[in-house]
């Protein structure tokens, strides 16, 4: 991954970075879009690489989960469908009323037919209401999804680019794009051989699990590395304290997936595109039926929108920046009790933590303990220990693990820990997040 | 919750079987009233080719009959089993006969029974449950275990299973005896309760609706049917066992996914869903053993019900507010029943509705086939 900027300890709060919002989903935005359904690889946490069938960006490699459509409310989208497959291919737009040209009938929708036809299907709908949407091939699904034809669509709000809906309350600072799906390379290896009629869904048993198509730990790793090309979209929430995430998850597979985020609760506002709300017939609905849940299930062709934080070590008995010792700095309260530069409650300043910490030499930690449990105040780790030679987490952020709850998806062919598992951090004020 | 449920008004009763619609039990104008309905089970067995199948399948099946244990004409066995409707209130008999086949050195059979989730049975001191001895009532010791959840019907016999005061909403009746084997069998079927008020899935007009349609998902593992038709079923295999010989059901392997007792296949014929762009509702129910989330192409749906309770919440006023969900989508899990309603689109056409767990396949093979349907409204 990119080593994230470290400001050093002694400008430690003086120099706060401005909280610019940026968007941190990869994606495509516009309202046109040209997607070919193509073949390549992927590569699995396990070493191995696995063969595919998804869309591509114009005429580019397919990509592993397809691409991030990412429009606005009230747009009229219009999305063209080559194939370059051996099969004939589709998409479908759940919760939206499309309209499909050219091509031949399918049982769900209008298909391309197998290569070398050059014919292409247009999918044309408005976008009328925000949201996260899925999208995926409605030809012979069962096998093509499983392959890897499906990915994102996001609707924002007219107007509020910031929020995931109309409504104010669901506002948020960040936003990060928690893509689900399994897979059994046993079906993958039939396919690339040619073995088609030997396929036998009924027989699946998938042993890989993803997030934005990639397996833990390399669903951390950076956007679009070079030694992933076909899977370009990383999962690595970061956030300031005091910040509120946007996970918008859709669930690509066809297994239910008990998606646990550590740290706290997350509030689940928004299900298949539609706020949890008890009226949803005036103009901006108010999720008042939001549920605050540590697990959400993860539903196969549904999507869920939750909002994680705000996160600013409310009531934990020590001060998150460290002591007078570690690390000198003030905190200024509001009214509240609250200080909105450094975003840490004066109530607990200058407390250590009240339980006395190993030294790192008698730990075994990984990548992402930064020596210290302060946020900003990386410890003396030994040189072996693999947080310090990986750079995981230099800034001395402070790591929670986001993951499928079903322990056994926590893996990669059988290799312990992979799968469907990500690191979100909290980071110091000062250390800009990309 | 029903506590928006509407009382007072004259009530209706009719209880329709699904596959003869002409033979009505019951007084269409009747007071809340005791309704009595038979059923039989019945061994029989999907032809060959059926839908992809290479052998016949065996099933068991409920069977709509007579006082006389009689099948009604043109009725016959059938897995779900004859669609059961009642209205709020009413008592519900259900006269129910045994009519496997006798046990023998190659026939496995079982005793069987009728429970409904969510609806109250009236239930004799003693008379239940039925334990793996044979014997009933308390439980006499920590060996033994529970059989029957009810009372229980030997092959051959009868019994009567009654259930007071039904509640509005989508309900599955089905075995309670060995669930495990009898459940997959075939032996599960719908009933629908209608709230007093006409025209309604519950008691609250928010759930008003112009027609329905009923989607009920199931599936089979055509090798537990064949080794338990065969009788290689039971806790004791004979020395040599059989290579299909089955001590469980751990190892079920659901190879045909039905909605309303079929999978889809070539000139599958679409359900009438109505006049489009009116208010359809949806009883979605799961008796097979494994999640189902159907998915409606193009289409929303308001989850209103939900194993046969009104989703309310209390609002910050004190008051109890319809509380529905809008997805494109339900999560349908094992035993579960839901109730939504669509809006259908304003021009006349199919919706296409199917697992999006993408059972799409029969016996393994190229899908398209299992859980899809096309909703058609004209």
């Amino acid at each position: 991954m990119k080593p994230i900027y470290f400001a050093p300890l002694a400008a430690a709060l003086a120099v706060l970075v401005p909280n610019h919002a940026r968007a941190t989903i990869q994606g495509v935005t516009g309202t046109s879009f040209n997607l070919t359904a193509r073949e390549d690889t992927i590569s699995t946490g396990d070493g191995d690489s696995m063969y595919m069938w998804g869309y591509a960006l114009d005429n580019r490699r397919m990509q592993y989960p397809g691409p991030t459509l990412i429009v606005n409310q009230g747009d009229g989208v219009t999305v063209r469908l080559s194939n370059k497959l051996p099969v004939p291919v589709s998409l479908v737009f759940p919760g939206h009323n499309v309209t499909a040209t050219g091509g031949v009938p399918g049982l769900l929708t209008s298909e391309v037919p197998a290569a070398p036809s050059t014919a292409v299907v247009t999918y044309t709908f408005t976008a009328s209401e925000p949201g996260t949407y899925i999208y995926y091939s409605g030809t012979r699904s069962d096998l093509q999804v499983e392959m890897g034809l499906a990915g994102a669509l996001i609707v924002r709000p007219r107007g509020a680019p910031k929020q995931a809906y109309g409504d104010p309350r669901t506002a948020f600072d960040r936003e990060y794009l928690f893509f689900l799906t399994e897979a059994d390379p046993a079906i993958h290896q039939l396919v690339a051989f040619g073995k088609l009629a030997q396929v036998d869904m009924t027989a699946r048993h998938p042993v890989d699990w993803f997030i934005n198509g990639r397996n833990f730990p390399d669903t951390v790793q950076a956007n679009n590395v070079r030694y992933l090309p076909t899977q370009p979209y990383n999962c690595f929430p970061r956030m300031h304290p005091g910040e509120k995430v946007l996970l918008r998850m859709v669930s690509a597979g066809v297994d239910l997936h008990p998606f646990h985020t550590h740290g706290q609760n997350h509030l689940v506002i928004a299900r298949d595109g539609r706020l949890l709300s008890s009226n949803l017939s005036v103009p901006n609905p108010i999720p008042d039926l939001a549920i605050s849940d540590y697990t959400t299930s993860a539903v196969p062709g549904e999507t869920v929108d939750a909002i994680w934080g705000p996160w600013t070590g409310a009531k934990l008995g020590w001060d998150i920046y460290g002591t007078a010792n570690l690390r000198p700095h003030n905190c200024t309260p509001d009214a509240t009790g609250f200080d909105p530069a450094s975003h840490e409650w004066c109530a607990d300043h200058y407390k250590p933590i009240p339980v006395l910490l190993p030294t790192p030499s008698e730990l075994t930690h990984g990548n992402f303990y930064g020596g210290t449990a302060y946020l900003g105040i990386p410890g003396g780790l030994p040189a072996d220990n693999p947080g310090a030679r990986m750079q995981q987490n230099l800034v001395g952020g402070v790591s929670f693990m986001w993951h499928s709850h079903s322990e056994r998806e926590l893996t990669t062919n059988d290799i312990f820990i992979g799968g469907m598992a990500t690191m979100a951090m909290v980071v110091p004020m000062n250390v800009p997040i990309p | 919750m029903t506590s928006l449920i509407q009382i007072g008004f004259p009530r209706r009763t009719v209880l329709v079987p699904l596959l003869s619609l002409g033979a009505l039990l019951g007084s269409s104008s009747a007071p809340a009233a005791t309704r009595d309905v038979f059923l039989r089970v019945d061994q029989f067995q999907i032809p060959a080719n059926a839908f992809g199948n290479a052998a016949p399948i065996t099933m068991w099946g409920f069977i709509q009959t007579d006082a006389t244990f009689t099948p009604l004409p043109g009725a016959v066995a059938s897995a779900p089993g004859p669609a059961l409707q009642a209205t709020e209130g009413d008592t519900l008999n259900l006269h129910v006969m045994n009519k496997l086949p006798t046990a023998s050195a190659t026939v496995y059979t079982e005793p069987i029974s009728v429970v409904i989730p969510g609806q109250t049975p009236v239930l004799a001191p003693g008379t239940w449950p039925t334990w793996t001895d044979g014997t009933k009532g308390n439980r006499a010791g920590s060996l033994q275990r529970v059989r029957s959840f009810t009372t229980e019907t030997a092959t051959g016999a009868t019994s009567i299973y009654t259930f007071a005061n039904l509640k509005p909403g989508s309900f599955l009746y089905q075995s309670g005896t060995h669930p495990a084997v009898q459940v997959q069998m075939g032996l599960y079927g719908c009933l629908s309760v209608l709230p007093v008020a006409a025209g309604q899935a519950y008691g609250d007009a928010s759930t008003a609706f112009d027609s329905e349609v009923t989607l009920l998902f199931s599936e089979i593992d055509p090798a537990q049917h064949a080794s338990i038709a065969a009788g290689h079923y039971g806790p004791n295999p004979p020395v040599p066992a059989p290579a299909d010989w089955l001590t469980s059901t751990i190892n079920y392997l659901p190879r045909y996914f039905l909605i309303n007792g079929a999978p889809w296949k070539p000139g599958a014929l679409p359900i009438p869903a109505g006049v489009h762009g009116k208010k359809l509702l949806i009883r979605f129910l799961n008796a097979g053993l494994q999640s189902r989330v159907p998915m409606l192409q193009g289409a929303y749906a308001l989850i209103v019900g939900e194993d046969g309770n009104f989703l309310t919440i209390t609002d910050p006023a004190g008051r109890v507010v319809p509380a529905a969900r809008q997805q494109y989508s339900v999560l349908l899990p094992a035993g579960k029943t839901i109730d939504a309603i669509v809006t259908t689109p304003a021009v006349a056409g199919r919706i296409p509705v199917y697992d999006r767990r993408l059972a799409l396949s029969n016996g393994g093979a190229a899908s398209p086939g299992g859980m899809l349907v096309h909703l058609e409204t004209h």
